[in-house]
């Protein structure tokens, strides 16, 4: 298993705490979109974490473009091109919006380009643009939603790791981050997403990977994992029957 | 009227002063959670360094300002990789780490009087005993000059934080750690930097208390109290605020000071800090409640 | 396991009692002054271990109660020759009184807040005793000595303070196995948690705060009399505040007999240093070289690092 991002029998926990995510094997390929859903609990989170370098894997290697990362710090994984949205989608709440963008733009060395990556940025949320002055913190939380997407274009990295988009969201903001995230895959983007909105979250991916108490369950094609009955009353609910 | 104004800017001088003491404290605080009591005990340590530079080479303090900073800082990443550095891994605060600070202030203040005993020092340059007048205000050039010389440390500190690529990561390291790791801070370096900001700060606060104040080891105990109130009443970690609040409290403490009795202005700071606590806990201009 | 427990301790104490007798063997005052200072600090930092080990509240500033039970019955002693051993009662009842005072201002605020506020009450008071001429003001006041001979003078203040210290031992064994003792340790991990689950918890901040002021109030009382002069710079000084700190920490913070051995073993090493190096200069540099080695390499102190290796002999685990 090759690929962009290739996740080789991790084992991940917290602090001292048991092992959350068990042996756990996955690939991400360029452009592919995959949506790992599960119950509570299940690790996805922790997951990504490992991936991000928030959390160090206990066991088990993960390679990017062929280089094993697994053990680096967050802020150099970054750099390489892994880009992490975590459930916190914390903005800087007390820079203005603009500082918020040059943040965003801090890891790109070339001045002319982070500039070009912001104002393309700005382009796709003209609301940011109409705000730059603005203390981030004192915006409604759509616009902050916006300022955290933007990043994502300011970076522009290889892949993207979003932890549970739809969380907290009031559902008109649902629709339109799902829009942001199918942006984002458009552009060449690999994706790798979390989300407890399961059908949402299958209807934006390419792939669904049910992950169960750490471990992985199978992974499908989204639109499979949406159409097969016994898996959709599983791990999506069953439908009420007249 | 003239005495008023004549009292209202010395104590504005003063309070430059005061306000550069503070600035480093705040920082760090404010990327670290560090409550840094050994603050005080640094800028003292900074003030020996302009001493000795005087005595033994009869440098003007004013001049020692960069060789003070950074003497100091480099002290203080000593102590950081030595002592802090495992505990600013989180950036919650905590008690262990405060008790730490305390135990490093009594080490280098038991060094210093160890070394130096505890008589009262200060540096005298030419101008310590000199005063310009504008119109009828004297105004002791001590004062002034180390007023001035605060201000603009102040004032190019607060350019650098707003302004420069690294200011802004420092601020954005500041009000959240994990998100300023993502956008690919290397935050253990920057902590370290802030630190050695923090103690620089310190050590040219230092150099200028030098020749305004008689300063001795045990001094930084009083000093602890009076910094430590003006960084509740600012609001932990808002520079803004314990700038502002070290002004306004020197300006009153001048005043009591002249107009009610010397050995009282100091009580000002602390009576300030538990006023506010019990008014506005979160101090003037708190961003959380800590 | 059992037996050994409650007997140990009961045979220190009856030993304790008896410690004096020597006295009549020839003047060993030496002994006698350095088992009533340790008896003192384990009143000290027993007592401060309610809030602070117990509650979590540092405060590094907690001997303002020592003083303000000093000046109380030092006050009263000079003026109308009532002596401590009667006031001290009432001095550790001021305290406490001015504790709930100061605890309902400053345990509002959490962390690092409560501890410079801590610092800064301790900084007013040194500051108002010095400048209160009704006390003498840096002057203080001296006490007269009592008319025992040189051999027994000692002796009213070591049993005075012998009942001090089994007291605050006992005050904080039933605080730690107490209903209350139990809201206090879970407010000390998570207030809000504990708030939700129907404790007030600001009753119970202030009133561990004002009782761990108690015994220390009484025994500034008792001390005053000891040195027989009361002065600011005595009893108001940072360093009585920083020894109380870490022999709770050294001894293990949140534990009973924490605070006892962890003062046993600074005071032990205090007279080492002083008799080495005297200078007291460097008495402040290798307590805080302490502090900071304790709180790196051994932060549950003591006896907690013996009860996590499971090392704990039994007559020391009270909890």
């Amino acid at each position: 298993m090759t690929g962009l991002l290739s996740i080789r029998n991790v084992t991940a926990g917290y602090g001292y705490g048991p092992d959350i995510v068990h042996d756990f094997s996955l690939s991400l390929n360029e452009s592919e979109v995959k949506c790992i859903i599960g119950p509570n609990g299940a690790g996805k989170s922790t997951l990504l974490k490992a991936v991000a370098g928030i959390l160090k894997p206990r066991s088990g290697d993960i390679f990017f473009e062929g280089e094993n990362i697994s053990g680096k710090e967050a802020y150099q994984i970054m750099r390489l091109g892994i880009c992490f949205l975590p459930q916190e989608r914390a903005i800087f709440p007390n820079l203005t919006v603009e500082e918020n963008l040059r943040m965003c733009a801090y890891s790109i060395k070339d001045k002319a380009l982070a500039t070009a990556r912001i104002e393309a940025a700005i382009g796709m949320f003209p609301v940011l643009g109409q705000r730059l002055k603005q203390i981030a913190g004192t915006m409604s939380g759509g616009q902050q939603q916006q300022l955290v997407y933007a990043r994502a274009f300011t970076i522009k990295p290889k892949i993207i790791l979003i932890d549970e988009p739809s969380l907290g969201l009031a559902p008109s903001l649902v629709e339109q981050t799902f829009n942001h995230i199918k942006q984002i895959a458009a552009s060449g983007i690999a994706v790798m997403l979390v989300e407890q909105n399961a059908i949402k979250g299958l209807q934006t991916s390419g792939y669904g990977v049910v992950m169960d108490l750490g471990k992985l369950v199978f992974e499908k094609p989204a639109n499979e994992v949406l159409q097969d009955q016994s898996l959709r009353d599983l791990y999506l609910g069953k439908a009420l029957k007249k | 009227m003239m005495e008023i104004l004549q009292v209202f800017i010395l104590g504005l001088c003063l309070g430059f002063v005061y306000a550069l003491m503070v600035s480093g404290l705040t920082l760090i605080f404010g990327v670290m959670r560090i409550v840094n009591l050994a603050h005080p005990i640094l800028i003292i340590s900074g003030a020996f360094v302009s001493y000795w530079l005087f005595i033994k080479f009869g440098m003007d303090p004013i001049l020692s300002v960069p060789a003070a900073a950074l003497t100091v800082a480099l002290l203080g990443v000593l102590l950081y990789k030595l002592i802090f550095e495992k505990n600013a891994a989180q950036q919650t605060y905590s008690e262990m780490t405060v008790l730490l600070t305390f135990g490093t202030a009594m080490v280098i203040d038991g060094l210093l009087a160890f070394l130096f005993h505890n008589t009262q020092r200060i540096t005298s340059p030419g101008y310590a005993t000199d005063a310009i007048f504008i119109g009828e205000i004297f105004i002791p050039l001590a004062q002034l000059y180390s007023g001035i010389v605060s201000l603009t440390i102040i004032v190019v500190l607060a350019v650098f934080l707003k302004y420069s690529e690294f200011g802004i990561a420092i601020r954005a390291t500041s009000q959240n750690r994990t998100s300023a790791e993502l956008v690919g801070v290397n935050v253990k370096f920057v902590c370290l930097v802030s630190f050695a900001i923090g103690c620089a700060l310190a050590g040219s606060a230092g150099a200028l208390v030098s020749f305004v104040f008689s300063f001795f080891p045990s001094r930084h105990w009083e000093w602890i109290a009076i910094l430590m109130s003006l960084v509740v009443l600012g609001g932990m970690g808002s520079l803004t605020g314990a700038v502002i609040g070290a002004l306004v409290l020197s300006v009153v403490s001048s005043f009591v000071g002249a107009f009610y009795s010397p050995a009282w202005s100091t009580m000002v700071f602390f009576l300030a800090l538990f006023l506010i606590l019990i008014i506005r806990p979160r101090g003037l201009f708190g961003i959380k409640a800590d | 396991m059992q037996n050994s427990k409650k007997i140990i301790p009961v045979l220190i104490l009856i030993g304790l009692i008896c410690l004096p007798i020597v006295q009549f063997f020839g003047n060993y005052n030496y002994v006698i002054h350095m088992v009533l200072f340790c008896f003192l600090y384990i009143t000290m930092s027993s007592s401060w271990n309610i809030i602070g080990g117990y509650g979590g509240f540092i405060s590094i500033g907690h001997n303002v109660f020592f003083g303000i039970g000093a000046y109380f019955s030092g006050f009263i002693y000079a003026r109308y020759g009532i002596s401590p051993f009667y006031t001290a009662v009432f001095a550790g009842l001021i305290a406490t009184v001015f504790g709930f005072g100061v605890g309902f201002i400053t345990l509002r605020v959490k962390g690092p807040s409560f501890i410079i506020s801590s610092i800064a009450l301790l900084m007013i008071l040194r500051t108002l005793f010095d400048r209160w001429e009704l006390v003498g003001g840096a002057h203080g006041i001296t006490l007269p000595h009592n008319n025992l001979s040189v051999e027994w003078s000692k002796i009213p203040h070591y049993y005075a303070l012998l009942v001090l210290m089994v007291l605050s031992i006992v005050l904080s064994w039933y605080v730690r196995h107490s209903k209350f003792g139990l809201a206090l340790r879970s407010i000390s991990h998570d207030e809000i948690k504990s708030e939700v689950t129907g404790i007030n918890i600001k009753i119970i901040k202030v009133t561990a705060y004002a009782i761990s002021a108690y015994m220390i109030g009484a025994a500034g009382a008792i001390w005053g009399d000891y040195l027989t002069y009361v002065r600011p710079n005595i009893f108001f000084i940072i360093l009585i505040a920083a020894n109380m700190v870490l022999m709770c920490i050294l001894g293990g913070k949140g534990t009973v007999t924490g605070p006892i051995i962890g003062t046993i073993v600074i005071i032990f090493f205090n007279e080492f240093i002083l008799a080495n190096f005297g200078a007291s200069e460097l008495n402040i540099f290798f307590t805080g070289l302490l502090m900071i080695l304790t709180l790196l390499y051994f932060p549950d102190g003591i006896i907690g690092s013996l009860k996590k290796r499971k090392l704990l002999p039994g007559f020391l685990d009270w909890d």
